[in-house]
Formats: structure tokens, C-alpha cells, sequence
């Protein structure tokens, strides 16, 4: 018998106030219902989990080839997700979503690990151990995004946010006797959960002000009907302070996973300790993660102010919190922080660090164009980007594995004269640090050029209405422009130091033909994104955010 | 296969093949050189063709707006040949009044439109707007392919007399360097490889006619450069090739994001090169100051290829540093890109702004000052090769000159001095290349008669040096003296905006002083021949150097037939050009009208 069945059966028990009832009749079937939709993600859970304890069962030297299981895994769910692409609904009672926006995110986390689970094969960072426990937590954080990607309420938020740092805690510090992986991870952990905790914080500001953790109700934070009689300058006055630190709060553990300043400082230690697959992993998943929540929170922002009925006291706090505004501030700054910090960098790993937090400047640039009249909204021009950031960073982090793997060193100088000794290689390593540039014909070039065009069509439109912050988007324009030129020559050191420079010894540098797949994979898709644009603009246009 | 797209692509399918690990060196070089003739033989079959082309790309954008009209769902009714013309009445009704939208205004119905037919509306009204303009007759051999709709960028190419000369000079002159190379048995393939793409990326830049594919092609050119330098360059290449890197890219995005600001202004959008030199000219409506800002950053964009002072500090050392081929290449075309783009795109879509006051004299200024600076900077080098490079620097100062005068005369002159500085410059550089093999050193003190022992090499030497001095039976004269005269023309209403009054800024003395320029040049290059081929034999290792040797006659003789050829006939390639030119000339000057 089903448990609604028992209760209509036998009846609530003695002193029970209406919750058991509840639970039964609304939240038990609301719970099977939505259970249906989340296929994908019980999916990756139980392959996880099947692969954890199935490590336990065989002998030390096959638990690598482990990763063909992981590989299986992420594939296994592409199916469930194409079918469901078009549906849209509320699952498990307004704690997360199913569109087309959670779709292609829970798809790009699941493809996308698929070369950090390549990368993690062939590394010799993590070779001999046992890799079942590796690749249960990496499928676990996998897990984590795809939750990231749906969730519409602040416990899923954080729960979700949770889930992925955790995991990404537990496998930057994978290599236990590793001094620098052990400091990186404590480093992680005590920065996360500040961060974590800073944001919980602002979540319960906000659910005081609001009355419910929906992010669709975001912008009512005057929901009580007593406030309405209060005097409403002193009361705007008084919660647009919360207000602010509310949204500085939440702001602060997004900020801290998207590696934007002010919650960047992070980055530079952690990326550098991991084991660089795993870095690899934090500077694409993880951040992409980071963006998408951030790009359903602000884009709800902007949708529930929208939404205000006129009348309402919260409408003439909003005109006063001028959030995108901010958020072209922080975008400058990180942009220029960290372009400016990786001119001095000659470890690799730090160098694509700072390179990550400078490009998650320039992604800001897409947060601020949310709920506008930018013909080039936030949505797609961060989607394009993530999947240009993706095909470049994993390219370039794929090389510099399997350069590490022979040199046992990310240092640029030890680069010297690899396009003898790797010629393929360093061509690709080449192609991805003139994508990083953003020089055509790479993708990366489209993606800022789209960025780029979304934000001077707004600094026009605004220009043409008269509204000063006109200035602001043309400021943010010229900065990612300014910021390109600059970083042009810090990744132009690796390529100097590869073909510039003479190399002590000229011996070939061969790599497995799984790291040439990966290298090669990336190239086509850093190539396809420039040419063949128009098609992957197309998905990313008709994205659909059912909140 | 005598097309622009196959002209611009053989190189890199040359490059595609010669990057497969079966070729021996020999035949690495081999079937480079045999894909540089070829794109030479397109290039030449292009060029003699020209003036016969049947399609003008007024036709060709007729056309692919009439498969556009038919194609879209407006009704039944248009969907017929006869119904082309009522669709055009109906829909691309001209913009009546200023309502701050340019060029067309959208159709009452806009709203009721399906997104499909609203892209239709907007490519068939960016079409319209295109064709009407007058440079549409003189192009010929277009192309016109969607590329990425979203973002309406078109892969559409076209040339006219004012681009067909440079594309067969790219042509030419890679041929001559690809050869002039075959000594360079370091890295040899990656060398031809990046040799060839430099190629491609030129030609296209000459080539696009959609704002979006000359920013992407303007790009492609710095990469090979950057390795070209700093792989095979001098002893302080690493400096150079970065300097070089950073100084033009800073150039481009300045220039990316005034095409963006143009892109999002103009109505419909568009990055269409022709919609633009219609539209843009009234930018000046919705914003008074708009124009003189794109101006302004796309004559900064420029102004670092150019190179123009005080963006020029990057040419002495890439040209240094670089070998003998890539400074051939950087001098003789990549310089004329910087021209390119104010001839194609500063002068005729702003022509407000570039016959305003202000940036009249800020341009001829530039161009004095650049002309006689660069003559004092040469005056002053020891390194013959950089005495080249400020050389270059002063005799693009005259492309500016004549540029600012915006008279036929000066357009003109301007053009061809770009073509025949592409001609004597690069000669200049594979002089300079041919002396520095056999001594090692460029210092000028050291030297002294070559001419005993290298009769033939200081014969044609001799040709160049005066070809770029200005002597008369030379090219350099004929566009110097066009510069010059354009520049002075004091016919009242139509004379040189530099030297009349009213629309003009009546400042003759630009023009005198820019004279200057003519004395200092013939002052260090009588003196360089002095210090290098007379006098006699300083050193004795002199005494044992060959004169030239197959390749090198190969690069020299050409170009020395071509510095006389053009000093006694210029017709060939001014009767070419006129006609492209004076119709932008035309459209600039329209300007000063209103």
C-alpha cells in the first residue's frame, strides 16, 4: 500500500497539526511526480555510486580504466535530457525548475566532464591510485550542477552550491601526501564555506524580506500587508539598506563561484595545488556552475521587477538599487585584477588562474545586460561564451597535462623550445592562447565579440534615451577592449617561450593518443564556433527560463 | 577558378598541402613558390579583366535582393518577378523625415511580421541601400554569401581599381619574397606555412567588403607576423614581435568597437561595407558628435598601420628585427592596409568628419610631420636597414597628404604612391637583405664601394634608391609630384582642402614644409649611396663578394622593370584607378555641399 493509502486506511496519528495530512496529500505525490523528470540526475547519482563500490571489487592497477565507466555515465542521461528538452514546469514544489535553460546546462556539465574525466585517465598526478572514490565525487559534483542549473528556491541554491564545492573541496585536495594539494584544499574549504555562509546569511535576509525563498518573488521584499500603511520614504529608506546587503550577501557566494572580485582570492592557490585535471574542472564546470545560478537568479531579479504590480512600495525601491550598475563595476575589476595579476606569472597554473578570473569578468559583462532592451541579452551571450571558455580552456589545460605529464613542470620557462619537441601540441596550445586572446578565427573571439556587441547595443539605446549610465556600458566596452590588448602579452610568454626560445634538449615529446583526441576534440570545437556560429547562436537564443 | 575567393584561399590550401610530413624540404619551397604564381596568375587574370567584368555589384546585390524578396512570405502576390518592383514600392519606403532613424524606415506592419520576414525586410532594405551607392558600379567580381545571420555578417567580397592593384602587388611581392627565402633552412616549413597564411590574411583584408570580415582578416595578418618576427628575426626580435603584436592589436579593437557602435546605429543594422558608406554619412543627424569619435578611433586603428606619427615607434624595430622577407612583406603591404582602410572606410562612410576643419589639418599635419620627421630620423640612422624603415615612415607621410587634400589630383596621387612605395620600398628592404648576407652587419660606417665589386647589384640598387628619392623616369616622381600637386591645388570651390579657404583651411604652409621632404630624402639616400657603393673598398673581405645570384635577380629585376615601367607609362594604373577613385573622391566631397 502506498503511504496516502495507509493514512486514508488508518488515519493520522494522535497530536498530529495538519502536517502529516499535508505531507501526504500534497507534498508525497508532488514529490513521485517530479521524481519522473529527474531522471538525468538519479542517473549520474547511481552511476556514482555504482562505480564507488564497484572499485572495491577489482585490483588496484585497473581502477583507472574506471574512467570508461564515468564516460558511460555522463552519456547516459543525454537522452533523457534531449527528451525533455521542450517541457517546462516547476519540480518538487517551486524547488527547481525543468527548461530548456536547465537542460542545456545539466548537457554541458555532463559532455564537458567527459574531457576532464579523459584528462584524469591519462594524468600522471593521479596515477596509482584508486580512482573509483575520484570519479564518485567528480560525478557527484557533476550532480551538484546539474541541481545548480535547475534550482529556482534559495535552500536548493545553496544546497546545490553546497553539493558542488564540497565535492570540488574533496578532490582539489585528492592527493594526500601532496603538501601544496593539502593547503590548497584547506585554503578551499575555509574560503568556501565563509563564502557559503556569508550567502546563507543573505538568504535569510532576503526570505525576511520577501516572505518566500522562491526566486521568482525576488523583487517583493515589502510583501507584508502591514508595511503597506507605514510611511513609504522611511520604510524604502530603511529596507533598501537591507536590501543592498541582502543582494551583497548572495552576491558575495556567487561571486565567490563564479572567481570574481571581490571572492577571487581563492583562485590563484587552489587552481595552482590541485591536480590539473582537476583544476581544469574548477576553471570550466565550476565556474560555468557559478554562472549559470547566477544568470537565473539576476535574470529572475529583473523578471519579478518587471513583474511588480505599479502601486507597490518595493517598485520605488528598485528605481533606487541600481544593481546592474555594480555589477559593471566588479565586472572592470575583475577583468583588469585579473588581467593585471597574470603579467607577472610564470606558473602556468596560476597564470590560467588569473586568466579565469579575468574571464569571469568579461562573462560579467552578460550579467549586466539581464532585463534590458539589449537585442544581445545576458542568456545567450554568456551560454556562446561558456562554450568558447570550454573549448579553450580544456584545450589549453589538455596540453599543458600532458606537457606536465613529460616535464613535471607548469613552469613557462621549462616551456622552452616544446614547438620542437611537441609541434602539434604547441600549435594547439597556440591556437587556444589566441582564442584566450580573443584574436579571430577562434572562438573565443566570437564570444567576446558577442559580448562586446550586446553591450555597446545597450550603451546606444541608452544613449539615445538620455540615460547617463549610457556612459557605464561604454566605460565596460572600452575596459574589455583595453583588458584584451593587455593580455595578449602574457599568453603570448608561452607561445614565445615554445617557439622563441632554444630548448636544452630536442628530443620528441610523445603523449598518449587519448590526450591527442582531447587536444584535437577542443580545436575542432574552438574552429566550429567561429565558422559555424550561426548554429550553436540559434540554441542559445531560444534558451527558455521558465522563472 | 578566377575569382577572388580561390585568389585569397590557394595560399592556404598551398599552405595545407606543404604542412603534410611527406614533402623533403626542397619540394616544401618548390610547391609554396608554384602556389604564390598561381595566386600571381589569378591575381594578373583578375587585374587585365577588371575593366571588362560584365557584373557591377549594383547587379549582383539587384539579384541576390530579388532571390531575398522572392523567397520571404509577404504574400502571394510579390512572389513574382513583375511583383519585385511592388514589393520595393511598398515596403522600402525612403526615410521622409528625421526621425532619428536612417536610410529606410521599417514598414507600418513591421509588428505583424514574422521574424523570418522582418530579417528578410532588413537584408532586402540593407540591399537597397547598398546598390544606390555610386562606388557599387566600380566593383566587380563579387561574392555574397551569408555567413552567421544572427549576427547579419555576410561573406561578401568585391574589388574595384583602388584594390585590384594591391591584391596583385600582395601577389607579386609574396612570389618574390617566397623565392627570395630559399636560403632560410631553419624551420623551414613552418616558415612558408606562415609565409602563405600571411598571404591569405592580406589579400582577403583588400578583398571584404562586410566591416566583419575585414576586422577578421585585418587580425589573421597579425599572427603570422607575430611568429614571422620572432622566430626568424634579428637579435632583439622577441621585443619587436610582441611590440608589434600589441601596439596593432590595441589598433583593432579601437577599430572593433567603432564597427560595433556603426553596426548598432546604423538602420537596418548592418556591417555591409556599402549599406554603411550609405547611412553613416548622416550619423550626424542623431548625434552631432558621433561621427568625429568613429573617426577618430578608426583613424587610430589606421594611424598604427600606417604608421603615423606618433604610432609609428613600432616599424623601426619589426622592420629591424624581422628577416628580409617579412620586412619586404611588412613594408610593402602591410603598411598600404593602414592606407586601405582610410581610402575604404574612414573617408567615404564619415565624410563629415574627414572634411571637417579639424581633422583636415590634424591629418596633414600628421602627414608633414611624418614626412619630414621621417626624412630627419633617416638622415640620422647608422643601421641601413633602419634608415629604410624611416624612410617608409616618410614617404607614407605623402599618402596623407594627398588623403587630406581630397582632390582628384590628390586622391590619386595618394593611391599611387601607395602602390609604388609598395614597389621601391620593398626593393629598398631586399637591397638592403642582399648586402646584410654577405657583409653581416648593416652599419652604415663600414661600408664603402660596393660598386667595384657588385656593378649589377648597385645598378639596380641605383634604381631603387632614386625610384624612392622622387627622381623623374621613375614611379616615386609621378606620386609625389600628385601629392604634392593635390595638395597645393588652390582652384577656389574644388581645390585642395588644404590650401583654400572656406571649407578649406588655407594653410600653404603644411605643403611647403612637407617639401622639405623632397630635399632631406634626396640628402640620405645620395648620402647612403655615397657611404655604401662609392668610394672605395673599405674593408678587404669586400673584395671577395659575389654579386647576385639567381634568387636575388629574380626579387630585384622584376621590381626595378616595374619602378621604370611605371615612371615613364603610369597610365596603366592611373587610367585603373581613376575611375574608383574619383568616385570616392566624389562622396567625400558631397559632404562639404551640406
Amino acid at each position: 500500500m502506498t503511504f496516502p493509502q495507509i493514512l486514508a486506511a488508518h488515519g493520522p496519528p494522535a497530536g498530529d497539526t495538519g502536517a502529516i495530512e499535508n505531507f501526504a496529500s500534497q507534498v508525497y505525490p508532488a514529490i513521485l511526480e517530479s521524481l519522473e523528470h529527474f531522471g538525468p540526475e538519479v542517473k549520474v547519482a547511481v552511476a556514482a555510486m555504482v562505480i564507488l563500490l564497484f572499485d572495491l571489487l577489482i585490483p588496484l592497477k585497473y581502477s583507472k580504466h574506471l574512467a570508461w565507466a564515468a564516460i558511460v555515465a555522463c552519456l547516459l542521461p543525454l537522452g533523457d535530457i534531449a527528451h525533455h528538452y521542450e517541457e517546462k514546469g516547476s519540480l518538487f514544489l517551486g524547488m527547481t525548475a525543468m527548461d530548456s535553460f536547465a537542460s542545456f546546462f545539466k548537457a554541458f556539465f555532463l559532455i564537458g566532464s567527459i574531457p576532464v574525466i579523459l584528462l584524469s585517465y591519462i594524468s600522471k598526478q593521479l596515477e596509482g591510485r584508486r580512482m573509483g572514490e575520484y570519479y564518485f565525487i567528480l560525478l557527484s559534483s557533476v550532480f551538484g550542477g546539474m541541481l545548480m542549473a535547475s534550482s529556482t528556491h534559495f535552500l536548493m541554491l545553496f544546497l546545490s552550491l553546497e553539493i558542488l564545492s564540497v565535492c570540488s573541496y574533496i578532490l582539489v585536495g585528492y592527493v594526500r601526501n601532496d603538501r601544496r594539494g593539502a593547503e590548497a584544499a584547506l585554503k578551499y574549504i575555509i574560503y568556501g564555506s565563509i563564502a557559503a555562509a556569508i550567502m546563507a546569511y543573505g538568504f535569510s535576509l532576503w526570505f525576511g524580506l520577501t516572505g518566500s525563498g522562491e526566486i521568482r518573488n525576488l523583487a517583493r521584499v515589502l510583501w507584508d500587508p502591514a508595511f503597506q500603511d507605514l510611511d513609504p520614504d522611511a520604510l524604502i529608506l530603511r529596507t533598501g539598506v537591507t536590501v543592498a546587503f541582502a543582494l551583497l550577501f548572495i552576491f558575495a557566494g556567487l561571486a565567490y563561484k563564479m572567481s570574481t572580485v571581490p571572492m577571487h582570492f581563492w583562485a590563484p592557490d587552489v587552481y595552482d595545488g590541485a591536480p590539473t585535471p582537476v583544476t581544469a574542472f574548477l576553471s570550466v564546470i565550476s565556474k560555468a556552475a557559478g554562472f549559470a545560478i547566477s544568470l537565473r537568479f539576476f535574470q529572475s531579479l529583473a523578471s519579478s521587477i518587471e513583474n511588480l504590480e505599479s502601486g507597490n512600495a518595493a517598485v520605488e525601491l528598485w528605481n533606487a538599487v541600481d544593481w546592474r550598475l555594480i555589477l559593471i563595476v566588479i565586472s572592470i575589476l575583475t577583468m583588469t585584477l585579473g588581467n593585471f595579476a597574470a603579467l607577472w606569472q610564470t606558473n602556468l597554473k596560476r597564470l590560467m588562474a588569473y586568466s579565469s578570473i579575468a574571464h569571469a569578468g568579461y562573462l560579467m559583462m552578460g550579467l549586466t545586460l539581464l532585463g534590458t532592451a539589449a537585442q544581445y541579452g545576458g542568456k545567450e551571450t554568456i551560454t556562446f561564451y561558456l562554450l568558447a571558455y570550454l573549448a579553450m580552456n580544456f584545450g589549453a589545460f589538455a596540453v599543458v597535462i600532458l606537457i606536465e605529464n613529460r616535464l613535471g613542470s607548469v613552469d613557462v620557462g621549462d616551456y622552452a623550445g616544446i614547438g620542437r619537441r611537441a609541434p602539434y601540441l604547441a600549435f594547439a596550445l597556440t591556437v587556444f592562447l589566441f582564442s584566450l586572446i580573443g584574436v579571430p578565427p577562434t572562438a573565443g573571439f566570437m564570444g567576446k565579440l558577442h559580448l562586446l556587441m550586446g553591450v555597446v547595443d545597450l550603451g546606444r539605446i541608452l544613449e539615445s534615451k538620455g540615460d547617463p549610465q549610457a556612459w557605464a556600458y561604454y566605460l565596460l566596452a572600452l575596459a574589455a577592449i583595453a583588458n584584451t590588448a593587455v593580455s595578449a602579452y602574457y599568453y603570448l610568454k608561452v607561445a614565445k617561450a615554445m617557439y622563441f626560445e632554444r630548448a636544452a634538449s630536442v628530443e620528441e615529446l610523445r603523449s598518449p593518443l587519448v590526450g591527442h583526441a582531447v587536444v584535437t576534440a577542443m580545436l575542432v570545437l574552438t574552429f566550429y564556433l567561429c565558422f559555424y556560429a550561426g548554429d550553436i547562436l540559434k540554441t542559445t537564443l531560444e534558451l527558455d527560463m521558465s522563472v | 577558378m578566377t575569382t577572388l575567393s580561390w585568389c585569397i584561399f590557394v595560399p592556404l590550401i598551398t599552405a595545407g598541402i606543404i604542412l603534410l610530413p611527406v614533402w623533403p624540404r626542397t619540394l616544401v619551397k618548390a610547391i609554396s613558390v608554384l602556389g604564390a604564381l598561381l595566386t600571381l596568375v589569378i591575381a594578373s587574370r583578375l587585374t587585365s579583366g577588371y575593366k571588362s567584368a560584365p557584373v557591377s555589384a549594383r547587379e549582383y546585390l539587384a539579384d541576390v535582393q530579388e532571390r531575398v524578396i522572392l523567397s520571404s512570405d509577404f504574400g502571394p502576390d510579390y512572389r513574382n518577378p513583375e511583383g519585385i518592383a511592388r514589393w520595393k514600392q511598398d515596403y522600402l519606403t525612403p526615410r521622409a523625415d528625421a526621425s532619428g532613424k536612417l536610410g529606410l524606415q521599417r514598414p507600418a506592419s513591421w509588428n505583424e511580421l514574422s521574424p523570418a520576414a522582418q530579417d528578410a525586410w532588413s537584408e532586402a532594405a540593407e540591399l537597397q541601400l547598398a546598390m544606390e551607392v555610386k562606388q557599387a558600379e566600380h566593383l566587380r567580381y563579387i561574392e555574397y554569401v551569408p555567413w552567421i545571420p544572427q549576427f547579419k555578417v555576410n561573406y561578401f567580397l568585391g574589388v574595384d581599381g583602388l584594390s585590384l592593384p594591391l591584391i596583385w602587388l600582395t601577389a607579386l611581392l609574396s612570389l618574390l619574397c617566397l623565392v627570395y627565402s630559399w636560403t632560410i633552412d631553419r624551420g623551414t616549413k613552418g616558415y612558408y606555412v606562415l609565409f602563405l597564411l600571411l598571404e591569405t590574411g592580406l589579400i582577403g583584408v583588400f578583398c571584404a567588403l562586410d566591416f566583419f570580415l575585414f576586422y577578421v582578416f585585418w587580425e589573421v595578418v597579425l599572427l603570422p607576423m607575430y611568429f614571422l618576427i620572432g622566430i626568424w628575426g634579428g637579435e632583439n626580435r622577441i621585443y619587436a614581435a610582441i611590440k608589434f603584436f600589441i601596439y596593432t592589436l590595441v589598433g583593432s579593437v579601437l577599430m572593433l568597437v567603432v564597427m560595433l557602435v556603426m553596426f548598432f546605429v546604423a538602420e537596418p543594422h548592418t556591417f555591409n561595407l556599402l549599406t554603411l558608406m550609405n547611412v553613416a554619412p548622416r550619423f550626424g543627424e542623431i548625434s552631432a558628435s558621433l561621427p568625429y569619435w568613429l573617426f577618430a578611433g578608426l583613424m587610430i586603428g589606421f594611424a598604427i598601420k600606417l604608421p603615423v606619427f606618433p604610432f609609428h615607434t613600432w616599424l623601426p624595430d619589426a622592420h629591424v628585427e624581422a628577416p628580409t622577407a617579412v620586412s619586404v612583406i611588412l613594408a610593402g603591404i602591410l603598411l598600404k592596409m593602414g592606407g586601405y582602410g582610410f581610402f575604404r572606410f574612414s573617408y567615404p562612410m564619415l565624410p563629415e568628419p574627414a572634411t571637417s576643419k579639424f581633422f583636415i589639418a590634424f591629418i596633414a599635419i600628421l602627414g608633414m610631420i611624418n614626412i619630414v620627421y621621417g626624412a630627419f630620423c633617416a638622415l640620422a640612422q647608422k643601421d641601413f636597414k633602419k634608415l629604410v624603415a624611416y624612410s617608409s615612415v616618410s614617404h607614407m607621410g605623402y599618402v596623407l597628404l594627398g588623403l587630406a587634400a581630397v582632390t582628384y589630383t590628390g586622391v590619386a596621387g595618394a593611391a599611387l604612391q601607395m602602390f609604388n612605395h609598395g614597389v621601391s620600398s620593398a626593393m629598398l628592404f631586399l637591397i638592403v637583405g642582399v648586402i646584410y648576407e654577405r657583409a653581416h652587419h648593416r652599419d652604415l660606417t663600414r661600408f664603402g664601394g660596393i660598386a667595384l665589386q657588385m656593378p649589377i647589384y648597385t645598378g639596380l640598387a641605383t634604381i631603387g634608391f632614386f625610384a624612392s628619392l622622387g627622381l623623374p623616369g621613375l614611379n616615386g616622381f609621378i606620386s609625389e609630384v600628385l601629392c604634392f600637386m593635390g595638395a597645393f591645388d588652390f582652384t577656389p570651390e574644388k581645390g585642395s582642402l588644404i590650401s583654400i579657404a572656406g571649407p578649406g583651411i588655407a594653410s600653404r604652409w603644411i605643403v611647403y614644409v612637407s617639401l622639405l621632404g623632397i630635399v632631406l630624402a634626396a640628402v640620405y639616400i645620395l648620402w647612403t649611396i655615397q657611404r655604401v657603393y662609392l668610394g672605395n673598398i673599405r674593408n678587404e673581405a669586400y673584395k671577395r663578394f659575389p654579386d647576385l645570384s639567381g634568387r636575388e635577380y629574380f626579387a630585384l629585376v622584376p621590381l626595378a622593370a616595374l619602378c621604370i615601367l611605371l615612371g615613364v607609362y603610369p597610365r596603366i594604373l592611373t587610367d585603373f584607378m581613376d575611375g574608383s577613385l574619383d568616385s570616392m573622391t566624389d562622396m567625400v566631397r558631397a559632404a562639404l555641399r551640406n
